[in-house]
């Protein structure tokens, strides 16, 4: 019986969040502007900065 | 695909790139939070899957091969840390691929990591369901239990958990692994692995051939394809060079401690499964670690590492979701994949739309064997997982080459420089080479399979996908004209 | 693939496309279909027409295993791991066999020449790309200094 319970709280907390996820997704993309969502670039600037200290980089 | 606006392709000069104001991922991990990936995601191999290998080529084989992937790693983690402490982005392996190889071969080695921890994701939710089913058989009930529900409710939680942010997400996976790995030790020191013969019997591994090498020396090489499953995603710990507060000493660090902390894992693993059960039923087994506590017949014991091997495949689980999506990410950034998915999550900092799209495939995968009712069958989504590995660490080879040779030492920054450079390499290529022939062996029709698929894809991203690809643009590193170019 | 030199004989960039949100929509599609066709489908017909054979329940004294490996499968029982018909179907699967891996020739040379086709398109492809995406970069061959235009 308890694990009839465990099942259908599985199914139901499993929509919960898969509503939510996809829910956020949608009100992400309607709420921001696509450029701004996608400007984020490459690499970490620790590293990006390394040929201002790295004297033969260049 | 059919309205596109196919405008000449020569319009010098390139439109400005992005501004470097605007969203990134958070830049919040530490060593420990690498650590939590890199062991995070591979510990569950010790709980589940290495036993495999006792199937196809016997205890020895098992042993052995631990040694012997147990060597290809280290190559794999010393070739890593060095190409990732000077090439930290989002994507590791494929951002390196990029650099070093060209595009054809990074949009692949992206689908290797894509699949490598999708695959093993699934593997992960499938073992938990079967747990489950354990579980409550062991709590006296002895119906039917609907695993569908309890695989996807530890994929869905784990996505939920990822979407939110990687500071929590690999915070618990430190917590989580850090138990399950406490966890095998204590059962070492449980089943007094420290007097061998007072608990473990190991009489079976000398007294007939057949308990040692039943399949001869062919039974070793075969062995080598799931010896894999001891170590397999270390490597996943370049995949948050782009997250940490200083990757050039983060992820040297975590890969390092990591792999020790996994040769010990597997170590301490074989000796006390060996010493405990027969390879007959040590081969077929789904949860091995779980099975010898069980034998002990200690009731701590059976439960800690019940325990345990919940919380090594929620930690594999929730670090593969982070990794898959991570490379899925960076290749929608780079436009190989469509760009939709290369957007941050403004509230989160985390690649939203990559987690979400994978959700389906890692469920598809682990419903497999139970959908056709075969729980053998997840010795081939592990196949799919330890395949994808193998084909980027040979593409690890020619990658450590060019990369001194391109950029030798002393042109660049390096946060770590691997010793015996060329020793690593080939060492590393020559048993990929053998662990190729070992899945011949054993999966034949599922290496031609996978690759095949990887073929398509190629030809898919030849005629109909770099079109949209900036070409200069995507040689991000600040790098001088690599030598010979 | 694409001829990136600006009419004239100058040196140009390659302007890629937009790709409008339908065809990214598409592409995911392709993507995805191509993985659940190729590696969910291929496993699911292969799995499907495989069967494994049944054998004869004997008691764990009569089966063909070591001393110890009898102990050891009878406190698996004791402790409800396995039952007797799984301990023989286990027994029966699992026996001594120096010709367990025949090696079809055949099968291997047509794998490995996958594998090997597939290498050699991704690596001649790759480097080609490479040459493009550098001269882009850097400029022609010669240039010390990087395209200033397409530094991230």
């Amino acid at each position: 019986m308890i694990v009839h319970i465990l099942e259908w709280a599985a199914w139901i907390i499993s929509a919960g969040l898969a509503a939510w996820m996809i829910f956020d997704t949608v009100k992400t993309g309607r709420e921001y502007d696509e450029t701004f969502l996608t400007t984020s670039v490459e690499g970490t600037d620790e590293l990006l900065d390394q040929t201002t200290t790295v004297g033969d980089a260049r | 695909m059919t309205d596109i606006q196919d405008r000449a392709p020569t319009v010098p000069p390139a439109p400005p790139a992005p501004p470097r104001e605007g969203l990134s991922l958070s830049k919040v991990l530490g060593p420990i939070h690498i650590w939590g990936l890199g062991v995070g995601i591979v510990l569950v191999g010790e709980y589940m899957g290495w036993n495999f290998a006792v199937g196809k080529g016997g205890m020895f084989g098992a042993l052995i091969a631990a040694w012997v992937v147990g060597v290809l790693y280290t190559c794999v983690a010393m070739i890593d840390s060095e190409v990732t402490s000077t090439v930290a982005a989002a994507g590791g392996q494929y951002t390196q691929a990029k650099h070093m190889i060209g595009p054809l071969m990074a949009f692949n080695v992206g689908l290797f990591l894509v699949l490598e921890y999708t695959m093993l994701e699934a593997a992960d939710a499938n073992v938990m369901s079967y747990l489950a089913t354990t579980v409550s058989g062991q709590l006296g009930y002895h119906g039917s239990v609907n695993q569908y529900a309890f695989i996807v409710l530890s994929i869905m939680v784990l996505a939920f958990l990822n979407y939110r942010g990687v500071l929590a997400t690999l915070s618990i996976n430190f917590v989580i692994t850090g138990i399950a790995f406490v966890a095998i030790v204590v059962l070492f020191f449980g089943t007094h692995g420290f007097n061998p013969g007072s608990e473990l019997h190991f009489a079976g591994l000398t007294s007939s051939h057949a308990n040692g090498l039943p399949y001869g020396w062919l039974g070793v090489f075969a062995s080598l394809q799931f010896g894999m499953w001891y170590y397999l995603g270390i490597e996943g710990t370049c995949q948050a060079a782009e997250e940490c507060r200083s990757a050039a000493r983060s992820i040297p660090l975590g890969t390092m401690t990591g792999i020790i902390t996994l040769l010990i894992a597997a170590a301490l693993t074989w000796f006390v499964c060996a010493g405990t059960l027969p390879w007959q039923y040590l081969g077929v087994s789904i949860t091995p670690l779980f099975d010898a506590a069980l034998m002990t017949g200690t009731k701590y014991l059976a439960v800690l590492l019940a325990i345990g091997t919940i919380l090594a495949t929620l930690a594999s689980a929730n670090g593969c979701i982070n990794d898959a999506s991570r490379a899925w990410f960076s290749m929608g950034r780079d436009n190989y994949l469509p760009a939709w998915f290369g957007a941050i999550h403004p509230r989160y900092r985390t690649p939203f739309r990559s987690i979400v799209f994978l959700v389906p495939i890692a469920i598809a995968f682990a419903v497999l064997p139970v959908l056709l009712n075969k729980p053998e069958l997840l010795g081939t989504i592990i196949t799919f997982s330890i395949l994808s590995a193998l084909l980027m660490y040979s593409f690890m080879v020619p990658n450590m080459f060019r990369f001194r040779k391109l950029w030798p030492i002393g042109t660049l920054h390096r946060g770590y420089t691997h010793p015996f450079h060329p020793l690593p390499a080939i060492t590393l290529g020559l048993i990929a080479l053998l662990v190729f022939f070992a899945t011949f062996l054993g999966y034949g029709t599922t290496l031609v399979t996978l690759v095949v698929f990887y073929l398509l894809a190629s030809v898919w991203f030849v005629l109909f996908r770099y079109r949209y690809v900036a070409r200069g643009r995507q040689f991000t590193m600040p790098w001088p004209r690599p030598k010979g170019y | 693939m694409t001829d990136i030199s600006a009419p004239g004989g100058g040196f140009g960039f390659y302007q890629p496309p937009e790709q409008s949100p339908r065809g990214q929509f598409l592409d995911s599609v392709i993507i995805l279909v191509l993985l659940m066709v190729v590696l969910f489908g291929v496993t699911y017909f292969v799995q499907s027409s495989t069967s494994t054979t049944s054998v004869k329940t004997r008691p764990l004294a009569e089966l063909p295993i070591t001393p110890t490996e009898k102990q050891q499968y009878a406190l698996a029982i004791k402790h409800h791991l396995v039952d007797l018909p799984t301990v023989n179907q286990q027994v029966a699967d699992n026996k001594e066999d120096s010709n367990k891996y025949p090696i079809a020739v055949g099968t291997l040379i047509v794998t490995f020449g996958v594998i090997g086709l597939y290498m050699a398109f991704v690596y001649v492809m790759s480097f080609k790309e490479y040459r493009e995406v550098i001269r882009e970069r850097f400029g022609p061959p010669g240039t010390a200094e990087p395209n200033a235009e397409t530094r991230p």
